[in-house]
């Protein structure tokens, strides 16, 4: 059983998804590291594409809040509100923190 | 029918591909599957595999995600139409395209230009059994 606001359901078998989150985690991980470090004044394509990255790769894996976040990221960065950004970033990066212990607890990573 | 289906994977995302590579394993219909991040090594991987004989292609089909940093869907489908093996398909491999939103006409009419080197379709992330079985019954003619 899945908290369905954490993660979804998929069609992926319980053992494999098992196989294949922590690499999905470190993925995640590495290109927020880089996104963070972009400057959110200049670099909004960057942060655009990363974050399309984030929500692409969160959907697949059916992590419903990372997803959520990746999307309200995406969206808002082109529209000039930098705090608002920074607040996305922030809000994308604590749902991270919360579904990596999830999944740590739920799914023995 | 066909019974062996060789699948390319091609997402900036190495998760994703291994994500869609687990699936795709599970439905037991792929003799091979083949995933690349960087669409230059996928370009590269397609001129190499064909028969030798007559330049046909040796995938069958090809799952191309939409929007990428390094070069898009449409910028990798430019580069692949300049290919003598793509030139040469027949309409193999057959090309579908993933994105995170369906545009409301499934026909794509910004991608008409792409059909002539392949592309039979697009469908929305994530890739799904359903849809896998769809594609491969409408375009493959397999079941």
């Amino acid at each position: 059983m899945t908290n369905s606001s954490i993660f979804s359901e998929t069609e992926i078998s319980l053992e494999s998804f098992k196989d294949l989150l922590p690499f999905f985690f470190e993925e995640i991980s590495a290109d927020f590291k880089v996104l963070k470090q972009l400057d959110i004044f200049k670099d909004i394509e960057e942060i655009r594409s990363l974050a399309h990255k984030l929500k692409g790769s969160s959907t697949c894996y059916a992590a419903t809040l990372m997803s959520a976040s990746a999307k309200a990221l995406q969206e808002y960065v082109e529209t000039d509100n930098t705090e608002e950004t920074e607040k996305l970033i922030k809000k994308f990066e604590k749902a991270m923190h919360i579904t990596h212990d999830y999944a740590k607890e739920h799914f023995n990573i | 029918m066909r019974k062996e289906i060789n699948v390319l994977l091609i997402d900036d995302s190495r998760a994703t591909n291994n994500r869609n590579e687990s699936l795709l394993k599970s439905m037991n219909l792929f003799s091979g599957i083949n995933k690349y991040s960087n669409p230059n090594e996928a370009l590269d991987f397609i001129k190499n595999e064909t028969d030798g004989t007559d330049n046909k292609p040796l995938l069958d089909l090809i799952f191309l995600d939409i929007s990428m940093p390094e070069m898009d869907a449409f910028a990798f489908l430019d580069k692949y139409s300049r290919l003598d093996s793509a030139a040469e398909s027949d309409f193999f491999p057959k090309i579908v395209i993933v994105s995170d939103h369906l545009l409301e006409n499934r026909n794509l009419d910004h991608t008409n230009k792409y059909k002539t080197v392949g592309v039979v379709d697009h469908i929305k992330k994530p890739l799904d059994k359903e849809d896998v079985l769809s594609i491969l019954e409408e375009h493959l003619d397999e079941s």
